[in-house]
């Protein structure tokens, strides 16, 4: 809401330039700024009288006029349509400044020397007007400052007012807010209405379909009107905050419209149909030409303004083309009403057409002040336009203000304000801000506070404790940190999830943030991963190409992978923790993920020789350090063959039989389509199902004074049979003195039959109560090797 | 005579700048050599006059010797060097380095923040991202066609349920769970449906904070929160509470800081006028512990709210609000 400060100092008093009371306002009301004006550059431009304008000889759309300026006059060559002599226009003479702060020098147009240049509004930084040169008021003495005369002098401040404050979007509700600020009064402008017309039961009749949808309807009517150019006060004041001039009577009602923040719309009466106004909600179907030259299409969703032919405007939104003021109007309806603020909004955002009326009645109007506001605006138009205004209004509806009175407790409010200002102060500030205060019962600490009209945001106790708080100030409330006792309970599944973020860090890997929102393609390319079900799809995507929520996070992964191959990185390990979601059954579910990529180098390049590609084997180690550093039970792997992954190297993980989750390496046809390196590892784990933060811990098993004793193996092996096997075996053995099992190689070649494999294994001894023998160790490696012949058909290598 | 000093300097700086055996054998062949000038001047010696010869033949044995004991200086130099580092060490050569990872720049602010809270004696809470109307809207006072909802432009899936605007239906889910006193923060991504920009993004990152117990004043609100901006951005800066409005809290404040690019003078980030707003905060409206079965009367609360993504923003200086959502290695190396 654009407020300038000449145009409120019609209301209030105060000495602040706009500057000071932007800060003063913001700390009591809302954000306010300064507003840079576009006219602050122009200087030196003047009133001045085209005297005679006569064609250009050599040019056929320019002229050449001769122009007075008061202590001189001159030739100025001119191209605005709407020359003509004695018309008062601006003239900016060699060495003036316009908008944009541009220079204007002597010249000479196509052989004729000019004096400057005369000028258009939008020249000057004002809204629109740039068809022609200005045309002021025909009173206005030639050489007079522009600046002066179009008010462009104004200091504007902008305020952002809050949705529960409609009587801000008024200048007189800003400037009873400035009056409380400033500890000034608040001084509502004269209405001088003279109602020397016909009475105006005999010129129109109103019909409301639906009081819930126009609880009130005002109408008056203004006969003999002459339509002209607004007077320059009427301009400066529109002009400065950015709206346009566009007829006397068209700027009277959004003069009044800024004032009292209610929208009145003024129809030419002589247009009307039976003279009827009739509100009643759209039938499917019709449709209704607004004023900015759009047909509208309707449905009973839309509360309509008709005659008695038609719809003729939109209510509270828009009004129509065919009833709208124009040159030839002599006689004006003029409404000022109040619309249901929900059909309003319905009504505006469905036809994507939101108004300067349509924003004031969606956040609710002041039904109790609707007689003055029609009033005032009727006054101004008879004033401006040589009318006479009818006898008398019409006013239909039963819609008014509810009487409203909130208790207040100072004991509460002390309570939230501690100390609070005494209570004389409370009172002064409530009073000023327009309530009446009386008190309740004896104590005299319960007021008894009317709400005024214009404010019926107010509904609780609180909203009080607010109104004193702000126009209080906020700095007076001291600070206080008050002692809590620490909460012991902590979210254990965040705290797990810190846990796994930590131990990929520590593992070389950059975490990354990518959108909840996924393709559709990419949804039935990785249905394998991520949560099983059908994926939950939005019904208004912001981006058509990601309608549906992310069942897994790896594509979105891969799609970060890629963007870091395509600008030149060639080692990317990344990963993410982020929820994935799916539909089970009538509902969904959400859940944590992790999940990640390795692409590139296997270590970090160094100056030793290139190391090799990441492979499956980089990629699984990275999931069993996650276990171990996590302490959970350290995961098996089972072949998958579904899609996406190579099924020679990926797996699912399962822990005690549970799927956990899949890795593997990325097919190589996906990595084509995807347009990825070809040796991806990717992963993606359910991170409730890893079991973190459940909090278990293996307990302390003590720690052995003994040395441990190592004993290698070499064991040849068919092939086929997997590693795992083997070191399964062995620690199933029973060997009460066996620490651990570790394979050290795998070897295939030459000095081994065909379909033999040979292992190399290194079997750890140790005891907790004594050093073990070379004997005892001996036998139960002994022990162990007899089980693998047997049950493998194992040999040791020579 | 001259021609000597000269060429004794020269040999000098040769000797003492070699850094291998290779090298000082090589200037030792220039200065001292068969070739070599001195060695010129020496052979040229008998055909001066004797005087002069004598003189001369002087100057130049003390300058061989002079310079043969440099030479096996600048040897043993050398020799020590490469006997303290191995041969064909290159200390110079880098590291072998592992892997280094690094957490998204809005995970380490979230900790940040986190971790000033739980000192101050709030928990950690979260909620679903798919919420419906009660929880997102109706029970934090923003009933349907209110105007308010023009601030949370909503992203619906089907069933009516819809991805949370904001962390705040978190605040209702555990007010609904237990009783007070109750002292929560809940940190998370929201969702608004706005076409992205330098400044909007339609996923970002909240953390909400909801503290509910008896008569809970104001001025606490002022002091935790004074409190958390000083551990963020020290003792000094500067603080504004003024008014705002937000439905669910009623009296309403926001909380400014001093902007720290242009300490409060003003500049093109807090458009001049010295303050970039920071945090939503107020005292909890009384319909919102109706809607959660709490009695108003009974119990009073605050709480607040903050864009994560645009702490970082405004600590990191990055301008940009989509390179969070690219994960650029380049960026994520910087920020």
């Amino acid at each position: 809401m654009n407020v300038g400060l000449k145009w409120l100092r019609d209301y209030v008093d105060f000495d602040l330039n706009a500057g000071e009371l932007a800060r003063r306002l913001t700390e009591s009301l809302t954000e306010t700024e300064v507003v840079e004006s576009p006219s602050a550059a122009v200087a030196g431009v003047v009133a001045a009288r085209v005297v005679t304008v006569e064609p250009h000889p050599d040019a056929e759309k320019l002229t050449v006029c001769v122009v007075d300026w008061g202590d001189g006059s001159g030739p100025v060559v001119c191209g605005a349509p709407n020359v003509r002599p004695n018309m008062i226009t601006a003239l900016a003479p060699p060495g003036a400044t316009i908008a944009g702060g541009r220079a204007i020098g002597e010249q000479t147009i196509r052989g004729r020397r000019s004096h400057g240049m005369l000028v258009s509004g939008a020249e000057l930084g004002l809204a629109g007007d740039a068809a022609g040169i200005l045309d002021l008021e025909p009173s206005t003495t030639p050489g007079t400052d522009v600046r002066e005369v179009l008010g462009l002098d104004e200091e504007v401040i902008d305020l952002d007012v809050q949705p529960n404050r409609p009587d801000c979007l008024g200048i007189i509700g800003v400037a009873r807010e400035v009056a409380v600020a400033v500890g000034s009064q608040l001084r509502l402008p004269p209405i001088e209405l003279r109602e020397e017309g016909g009475d105006v039961a005999g010129m129109a009749a109103i019909e409301l379909e639906n009081v819930t949808d126009c609880p009130r309807y005002i109408a008056r009517v203004v006969t003999g009107l002459t339509v002209g150019p607004s007077p320059a006060w009427l301009r400066s004041r529109l002009a400065s905050v950015g709206v346009r001039s566009i007829s006397n009577i068209v700027d009277v009602t959004n003069f009044v419209m800024l004032e009292y923040g209610h929208p009145i719309h003024a129809f030419d009466y002589d247009t009307l149909a039976d003279a009827r106004i009739v509100v009643r909600r759209a039938r499917a179907g019709e449709t209704l030409v607004t004023l900015d030259g759009v047909e509208r299409k309707l449905d009973p969703s839309h509360l309509l303004i008709c005659d008695g032919r038609g719809p003729i405007a939109l209510a509270g939104v828009m009004g129509g083309g065919e009833t709208e003021v124009g040159e030839g109007t002599t006689n004006v309806l003029l409404e000022c009403a109040w619309f249901d603020p929900v059909v309003v909004r319905r009504g505006a955002t469905s036809l994507g057409l939101r108004t300067d009326a349509s924003h004031r009645f969606e956040r609710g109007v002041d039904p109790d002040a609707m007689p003055g506001v029609a009033a005032r605006a009727c006054a101004l138009m008879a004033e401006l336009g040589g009318g006479t205004v009818a006898r008398g209004s019409l006013d239909e509806g039963p819609g008014r203000a509810p009487e409203r009175t909130v208790t207040l407790r100072l004991g509460k409010l002390r309570s939230m304000l501690a100390p609070g200002p005494p209570r004389d102060g409370v009172v002064a500030k409530l009073e000023a801000l327009g309530f009446d205060v009386a008190f309740e019962g004896d104590d005299g600490d319960t007021l008894a506070v009317r709400v005024p009209s214009f404010r019926s945001d107010v509904t609780l106790e609180a909203d009080l404790i607010e109104e004193v708080a702000r126009t209080h100030g906020y700095d007076a409330v001291p600070p206080e940190v008050p002692f809590h006792p620490l909460t012991a309970s902590t979210d254990t599944e965040h705290a797990g999830r810190n846990d796994v973020r930590e131990t990929m860090i520590r593992l070389g890997f950059y975490e990354i943030l990518t959108s909840s929102f996924m393709a559709r393609k990419a949804a039935v390319d990785f249905a394998g991963f991520g949560l099983e079900g059908e994926p939950i799809e939005l019904a208004n995507p912001v981006n058509k190409e990601t309608p549906l929520l992310r069942t897994s996070i790896v594509p979105a992964v891969l799609d970060v992978v890629r963007r870091n191959v395509n600008v030149g990185e060639r080692d990317v390990r990344v990963f993410e923790i982020g929820k994935a979601f799916g539909r089970t059954g009538d509902g969904h579910s959400e859940r944590w993920m992790l999940a990640g990529a390795l692409t590139g180098a296997a270590e970090r390049p160094s100056w030793g020789g290139a190391a090799r590609d990441v492979d499956f084997f980089d990629g699984k180690g990275v999931l069993e350090v996650l276990a171990e550093a996590l302490d959970v039970d350290s995961p098996e792997s089972a072949c998958y063959d579904g899609p996406i992954l190579e099924g020679r190297s990926s797996a699912r993980l399962l822990i005690g039989g549970r799927s956990v989750g899949r890795f593997g390496m990325l097919a190589s046809d996906v990595a084509e389509e995807w347009d990825l390196p070809e040796a991806v590892f990717v992963f993606e784990l359910d991170l409730a199902e890893l079991g973190i933060g459940n909090g278990a811990s293996r307990g302390f098993a003590g720690l052995s004074r003994y040395p441990k004793v190592r004993r290698d193996l070499a064991l040849v092996v068919d092939d086929g049979t997997p590693a795992g096997d083997v070191t399964t075996e062995i620690e199933g053995a029973g060997e009460a003195l066996l620490a651990g099992v570790e394979v050290f190689d795998v070897y295939r070649g030459k000095q081994l039959p065909a379909e033999k494999k040979s292992l190399g294994l290194t079997l750890t001894y140790m005891s907790m109560e004594r050093t073990l023998t070379d004997d005892e160790v001996d036998a139960a490696q002994k022990r162990i090797v007899r089980r693998l012949v047997d049950r493998f058909g194992a040999s040791l290598r020579e | 005579m001259e021609r000597l000093r000269e060429l004794r300097d020269e040999a000098v700086a040769a000797f003492e700048s070699a850094v291998s055996a290779a090298a000082l054998e090589s200037a030792r062949v220039r200065h001292l050599g068969r070739k070599s000038e001195i060695n010129q001047v020496s052979r040229g010696l008998k055909d001066l006059a004797e005087d002069e010869r004598r003189a001369v033949g002087r100057a130049v044995n003390e300058l061989k010797n002079e310079l043969g004991a440099l030479l096996a200086a600048a040897g043993d130099r050398i020799a020590r060097a490469g006997a303290s580092s191995g041969p064909g060490l290159d200390l110079t050569l880098p590291g072998r380095r592992p892997w280094v990872g690094r957490k998204h720049p809005v995970t380490r602010t979230f900790e940040r923040l986190e971790g000033i809270f739980r000192t101050l004696g709030f928990e950690v809470a979260l909620g679903p991202h798919v919420e419906d109307e009660f929880h997102n809207f109706e029970a934090l006072n923003m009933p349907a066609d209110h105007p308010a909802r023009d601030m949370h432009d909503t992203f619906y899936i089907e069933g009516g349920k819809l991805l949370r605007t904001h962390t705040s239906p978190v605040q209702i889910r555990v007010m609904q769970s237990r009783p007070p006193p109750i002292r929560i923060i809940a940190p998370g991504r929201a969702y608004r449906n706005e076409t992205p920009d330098a400044s909007h993004a339609s996923e970002f990152y909240q953390l909400e904070g909801l503290y509910v117990d008896r008569d809970v004043r104001i001025g606490e609100l002022k002091g935790v929160l004074t409190k958390f901006l000083h551990e963020l951005y020290g003792e000094d800066v500067g603080i504004r509470f003024r008014p705002g409005f937000f439905p669910f809290t009623e009296p309403s404040v926001e909380v400014d800081v001093e902007c720290r690019i242009c300490e409060g003078k003003g500049c093109s980030v807090c458009k001049g006028t010295g303050w970039v707003e920071l945090l939503g905060a107020g005292m909890v409206d009384p319909r919102v512990f109706q809607a959660v079965g709490y009695d108003p009367d009974e119990v009073t609360g605050y709480a607040f709210g903050l864009g994560v993504d645009r702490i970082h923003m405004m600590m990191s200086g990055v301008d940009d609000i989509r390179l969070y959502h690219e994960n650029d290695l380049r960026f994520l190396r910087q920020v």
